[in-house]
């Protein structure tokens, strides 16, 4: 009863090529500060780094981004809950806290008063983008493949509340976007749509927002900005709308290629998660099909919207597998991570380190993905 | 707590007796010592250097654990930095060995300590050659290659 087959002239384990899940083991324990630079060790290496699942999985990763008035906090989420300052080291914001902090896509989106800043903050990489007057709404790779010549293939796009405009990486250019709606269908044609909040979501190259005609439609919609055409089109329309002032409803990316959307009503507290059924062809809207996925109804839930003047602020939330993780501020401003599971609350933890009240949060995985830098002059003569 | 031995047979066909409670630290011989008790257990794939390695850190951790109940929060410290020696003290190929000892024996806590100091290596090391000298690893890159990568990656300050 060997445990092992009985090799002839056995090689000692060192002599062997480690298994790739040693292998994984040992590099998530690498700190962040060193982790980069091993890409140039071998291919083997280099592959395990571009694996989100390895990025994921790694003792130092985390899943929330807090901002408080003077503190930004990272919060890991498994095996157990862990706050920690994340410290604000953009070298543009000369250690400034951003106004606002939203997560896009493989970066975070920094506001300032007079710019903005695309930051990952485990690469420590930023770029700083001077706009005075809008705020970035968005970023979005537009290349089918991110290779090194395509780094630059990103565009933004910036707001006010009487202009678009998109910037282009590439070239460091600026353009006006009236941001009309491209619709060309009888029904949608004409009609001026609101957004719901400014947050935008990345997905294959596009931006896309929940927004809406009149507040009280049954069914918001979702739209897409194309960046080719420099349009808002009519994406689709969700499963839901809004009956109250103070319902949640957040969208969000669904394992890579689709979507999810979460609603909690004001009135029953009740917390519903749609999906699209199939994989988003950000093409073509027209097929998508939204399937509900979850739906917890558990007394005492609290509101995951507050009142005014923080209604503005929606929950944070990302799913794993059966479960979904949301953070959200109680009405006196405390932040909290709730994680539920088949239809009960597993469990609900305060964070307490966060000390300031009304933190604002988001969802943010890290990623090893350099941020965008504009071409320098030199670069875009040759 | 019964003080059932059990015998380890290492490579070299060296036996260890062991108490039970220590070898069932790890999983794959707690399953096996229900499965197949009373007989002694073949570990061909793993020296008597490195057999005795993993039974001295499964010695160390049953006694720890089994001390009275709740351990204090001293004892654990002073647990862990035993660890930090246990592994600090071995070479670097011991310690890949070790690390696939506890990997194939299943013995959680030692595969994180192994993992842990072998990660702490690699941030030690100064570059990417010192990396590959160290774990005996083969540069399959062209120069080409290494610098559209760093080109990609390295930010210019």
């Amino acid at each position: 009863m060997d445990l092992t087959k009985t090799k002839q002239k056995k090689k000692a384990a060192h002599e062997e090529q480690l298994p790739w899940e040693l292998l994984e083991e040992i590099l998530s324990r690498v700190p962040l500060k060193s982790l980069v630079r091993l890409r140039v060790v071998c291919k083997r290496w280099n592959v395990i780094l571009d694996d989100k699942r390895f990025i994921n999985n790694h003792k130092e990763t985390f899943r929330f981004i807090l901002k408080t008035k003077s503190k930004i906090y990272s919060v890991s989420i498994d095996p157990k809950i862990v706050v920690r300052e994340l410290p604000c080291d953009i070298p543009d914001l000369e250690c400034q806290i951003p106004t606002t902090l939203v997560d896009c896509d493989e970066f975070l989106i920094c506001n300032m008063d007079d710019g903005a800043a695309v930051w990952n903050p485990w690469l420590k990489q930023s770029t700083w983008i001077r706009q005075p007057r809008f705020s970035l709404e968005g970023i979005c790779y537009n290349g089918s493949n991110r290779t090194s010549d395509q780094v630059s293939l990103y565009k933004t796009i910036w707001a006010n509340c009487t202009e678009w405009r998109i910037h282009d990486f590439a070239f460091g250019t600026w353009k006006r976007s009236n941001f009309n709606s491209g619709d060309s269908n009888q029904r949608e044609k004409g009609r001026r749509k609101n957004l719901h909040s400014d947050m935008s979501v990345s997905l294959n190259g596009s931006l896309f927002w929940i927004a809406y005609v009149d507040e009280t439609d049954p069914l918001y919609l979702l739209g897409r900005f194309n960046f080719s055409k420099e349009r808002f089109y009519t994406f689709c329309y969700l499963p839901c709308g809004m009956s109250h002032s103070r319902d949640a409803l957040v969208l969000r990316v669904f394992k890579g290629d689709r979507f999810s959307v979460l609603k909690q009503c004001y009135v029953t507290k009740k917390v519903e998660i749609w999906v699209t059924k199939n994989k988003v062809n950000v093409e073509n809207g027209s097929d998508v099909v939204w399937v509900s996925f979850m739906t917890f109804s558990i007394p005492h839930f609290p509101s995951l919207v507050q009142a005014e003047p923080y209604s503005d602020q929606q929950p944070s939330y990302y799913i794993d597998d059966k479960r979904l993780v949301m953070c959200s501020c109680d009405e006196n401003g405390q932040a909290w991570i709730y994680v539920l599971g088949e239809n009960k609350l597993i469990s609900k933890v305060h964070l307490d380190s966060v000390v300031d009240p009304w933190p604002s949060h988001c969802t943010y995985f890290p990623s090893l993905v350099p941020v965008p830098r504009e071409k320098d002059e030199a670069e875009l003569q040759v | 707590m019964s003080k059932k031995m059990i015998v380890l047979k290492s490579s070299e066909g060296v036996s260890f007796v062991v108490e039970e409670a220590v070898a069932r630290q790890s999983k794959i011989i707690s399953f096996l010592v229900e499965e197949f008790p009373d007989r002694e257990l073949p570990l061909t794939n793993m020296t008597s250097e490195i057999l005795r390695k993993t039974i001295e850190y499964c010695k160390k951790h049953v006694v720890e654990d089994d001390g009275g109940g709740d351990s204090s929060s001293s004892s654990s410290g002073d647990l862990k930095e035993w660890d930090v020696k246990f592994v600090a003290e071995i070479d670097q190929p011991r310690l890949m060995d070790l690390l696939m000892a506890a990997n194939y024996l299943d013995i959680p806590s030692l595969l994180d300590v192994t993992c842990q100091k072998v990660a702490d290596t690699i941030a030690a090391c100064n570059d990417e050659k010192e990396i590959r000298a160290t774990f005996n690893i083969e540069n399959d890159f062209t120069e080409e290659e290494v610098e559209a990568i760093r080109m990609e990656n390295q930010y210019p300050i």
